[in-house]
């Protein structure tokens, strides 16, 4: 059996829910977000949205897969199928900024030296731009 | 305690006065740390939260049950769900007094081997 991915981000386990045709109910409060869906069952699943980047781990994700009746090789296809290109593009090609895309699809920009937020925005090219001119990154003038 | 609030709350959304003791809803909640973070889980819903401090997690998950609530009020499903949940509780036995609210259960397994027992902690 595969062994469940030591970190996960929230937003590919979103991801993940919503081909299982769960849709996010926009009214939830504070980190909880409840999920339904019309034809599975559990018809209504409610987990916790972690704050920033802190992962989801294998022995939380192990009850959330067993909470919407998922098999692991189901997951995994699930997973690989359509949020990988998504967040692992985003993320890590450069290592002044960390990125995190959420379930709306924005991406934050986090500077890793001054930990400021450069700039969030749905696309791409304008977080390039915003972390091309970010200050601490600049070329020293003289 | 933060999590009264939510209790609260829950209760005025679901309509119950708080000297009606006989309207609460019993969930039967695992507790558990895994990985660095404490996972808190129901038995009977697929409500699930989890975080590194677990007075934390406790108020996540007060958090998640009134949201999941309201989605199962919305749907017209929350009558169906309490009636299921009050069925439980009784056939397990925590709805009235074996298990009080926020009273923590551990399983301990012991085992015989030449006449010693051995609890496994």
């Amino acid at each position: 059996m595969d062994k469940l991915p030591p970190q996960l981000k929230w937003a590919r386990w979103v991801k993940v829910l919503e081909k299982l045709d769960y849709i996010s109910d926009k009214n939830s409060p504070g980190s909880a977000r409840t999920f339904v869906s019309k034809t599975r069952e559990p018809a209504v699943v409610t987990f916790h949205e972690p704050h920033g980047s802190s992962p989801i781990r294998p022995g939380t994700l192990r009850e959330y897969l067993r909470k919407v009746a998922l098999t692991r090789d189901r997951f995994f296809e699930l997973l690989e199928k359509d949020t990988e290109s998504l967040i692992d593009e985003v993320e890590g090609e450069e290592e002044h900024f960390r990125r995190y895309v959420d379930n709306a699809g924005i991406i934050t920009s986090l500077c890793n030296k001054c930990f400021a937020t450069v700039i969030q925005s749905a696309h791409e090219h304008e977080v390039d731009s915003a972390e091309s001119l970010h200050p601490c990154y600049l070329p020293e003038t003289s | 305690m933060k999590a009264a609030g939510a209790v609260r709350r829950v209760s005025r959304f679901l309509g119950i006065q708080r000297q009606e003791v006989s309207s609460y809803i019993p969930l039967l909640v695992r507790l558990w740390q895994e990985d660095g973070v404490w996972n808190v889980s129901a038995s009977d819903l697929p409500i699930v939260v989890f975080d590194e401090d677990l007075a934390q997690a406790r108020k996540y998950f007060a958090d998640a049950i009134y949201s999941h609530f309201t989605t199962l009020k919305k749907l017209g499903k929350l009558e169906e769900t309490q009636d299921h949940l009050i069925r439980l509780a009784r056939e397990n036995g925590f709805y009235e007094e074996r298990i009080q609210p926020c009273q923590l259960f551990e399983r301990i397994n012991y085992s015989v081997e030449d006449d010693s027992l051995c609890a496994t902690v």
